[in-house]
């Protein structure tokens, strides 16, 4: 499967998946042969409804799920920044932010301060992590993402719980970031606004590859306009509350806004 | 086989000098102190206890056949840890109830074991509540070699066990040698619970791991405030149970985690009349 050379995309992969499948233990597939990459300078998003396999995917790319069938190459020696989608820190543990930021990136106070900065979250340098809410953890993941100097940045849904400003906000650092450090960039999002305008290249999955190209193309894909109905074409629909959508499905008008 | 039996429970007739048994107790707490505050981090607080209970059967296999308690109590926490983190991967059940069945299990059959083949009467005090002013020389001088080693390893991978503890899945897409620092900590705990079998005893073991680092969390404001102030809470802990037991004649294991209660229960008290 191939991915059109677009955006700052200079042809060096960072990260490949092929034909990559995922089987629960109760013997249900999760993933079916899921192919893409990412290169140096590519922002790639996935998109899919809930429940069809987005982050088992992005979990299959960085190695913490062994993929049943299929193979997932990572650059040797690839620095990754990762932002998980659910994380939950534990009050038992006494932790600083700013102790959190410094733990294992190498980085000095000054430059933690500048990231909390971008993210808008210095004022949260002296907090204790497990006391942060859920957007404010976001921020802070996303200052330790950009501290690592990632080659590759992976964010899952990383804008959940942050107000619709700070959203705009924190889309834009993410492609200011691949600007300014030429990293590539995979992203689970919700937002189709960004997926449309922000994104170089878009797979959409529901267990097995919906469909994948460029913004354009995967909009105009008849399993998209399946999958998210053609109000989503139109203009970005929240399509947040689609379960179980099923496939072939070419208008569904329990849906229309 | 009585007296065999005694000197296998007791020790030698002459135990090693006071000195040696403070500092061999105090180089315990080196390890245990961090390996403590890790484990309440994990939500694993009932590792060592379930270790403790598993290792009875440990006891028994040794006594039957003669070998020294702490090989028995070795190999079968050794043994439990390990089939623990190996079970656990596989998802049907999770790690607590795993703990909680081999604990239980392993105690049962550690009884059954000693039941048959102990004299009737033999008394097993010891084993279970510690008996540290009754320690040899080379009890001694191992738990202070084999402390001091586990306490390098565990600082050596002290980031790692942090981070794993915020996060094993942001740690392990970083890069970081999530499982093995996992391994090591809960091997840690096992040998740990070997060195001090005799310290502590099987049954008080896991208060030297969980209550001075839930004391030091009080005050803490960094992991490794945790881990340090467990040390310092442990200290005047061992100290006072030691010179307490021996100038009472009481039993040292319950003198020591006492004091340590003592002190979780003033700091926790402490901070909650600070914080109002």
């Amino acid at each position: 499967m191939h991915i059109p050379a677009s955006g700052n995309g200079n042809g060096d992969v960072l990260l490949r998946l092929d034909g990559v499948g995922v089987r629960a233990p109760s013997g249900r597939w999760i993933l079916r042969d899921v192919s893409f990459s990412v290169k140096r300078g590519e922002i790639v998003t996935i998109i899919g409804p809930n429940g069809g396999g987005k982050t088992t995917t992005v979990r299959t790319a960085l190695g913490i799920i062994t993929p049943t069938t299929g193979t997932v190459w990572r650059k040797p020696g690839l620095r990754i920044g990762y932002t998980p989608q659910k994380m939950k820190p534990d009050a038992t543990l006494p932790l600083s932010v700013a102790r959190f930021l410094a733990l294992g990136t190498g980085a000095g106070r000054a430059d933690i301060e500048a990231a909390l900065a971008r993210t808008g979250a210095q004022s949260l340098l002296h907090e204790q992590l497990a006391h942060l809410s859920g957007g404010e953890l976001q921020r802070v993941l996303i200052a330790r993402a950009m501290l690592r100097r990632p080659d590759l940045l992976v964010l899952d849904e990383p804008v959940q719980g942050v107000d619709f400003t700070g959203e705009a906000q924190l889309y834009d650092l993410i492609r200011s970031l691949r600007e300014e450090s030429g990293c590539g960039v995979l992203m689970v999002s919700h937002d189709l606004h960004f997926v449309m305008a922000g994104t170089d290249h878009v797979v959409c999955i529901n267990v097995h590859v919906c469909c994948a190209g460029t913004p354009q193309a995967v909009s105009e894909h008849p399993e998209y306009t399946g999958l998210f109905g053609p109000a989503a074409v139109a203009h970005q629909a929240a399509y947040t509350h689609l379960h179980d959508h099923e496939h072939g499905l070419k208008h569904d008008p329990g849906r229309e806004e | 086989m009585h007296e065999h039996l005694n000197e296998h429970l007791h020790g030698a007739i002459v135990p090693a000098p006071f000195w040696l048994i403070l500092l061999a107790t105090l180089a315990l707490m080196l390890a245990t102190a961090p390996a403590g505050s890790v484990l309440l981090w994990r939500r694993f607080a009932y590792f060592g206890d379930a270790l403790g209970h598993a290792a009875m059967f440990g006891v028994a296999l040794a006594l039957a056949m003669h070998l020294p308690v702490i090989a028995g109590v070795a190999v079968v926490a050794l043994v439990v840890a390990a089939t623990v983190i190996r079970m656990a991967r596989g998802g049907q059940l999770a790690h607590d109830a795993l703990l909680g069945t081999f604990a239980h299990g392993l105690l049962a059959l550690g009884l059954l074991l000693a039941f048959i083949s102990l004299p009737k009467g033999a008394d097993l005090h010891h084993v279970l509540f510690g008996d540290v002013l009754h320690m040899q020389p080379v009890e001694a001088v191992a738990i202070i070699i084999g402390a001091i080693i586990i306490a390098v390893l565990l600082w050596r991978s002290w980031n790692v066990l942090v981070l794993g503890a915020v996060s094993d899945e942001l740690a392990q897409a970083e890069g970081w040698p999530v499982q093995r620092a996992q391994m090591l900590l809960l091997l840690s705990a096992a040998a740990l619970l070997a060195l001090a079998a005799k310290a502590a005893g099987l049954l008080l073991f896991a208060s030297l791991l969980i209550i001075p680092a839930a004391a030091a969390r009080a005050f803490a404001r960094t992991p490794e405030h945790m881990a340090l102030g467990a040390v310092l809470v442990a200290l005047p802990a061992v100290i006072g149970g030691l010179f307490i037991a021996r100038a009472f004649a009481i039993p040292s294991g319950p003198a020591i985690v006492s004091i340590a209660f003592g002190f979780f229960v003033l700091f926790h008290l402490a901070a909650w009349l600070r914080r109002r």
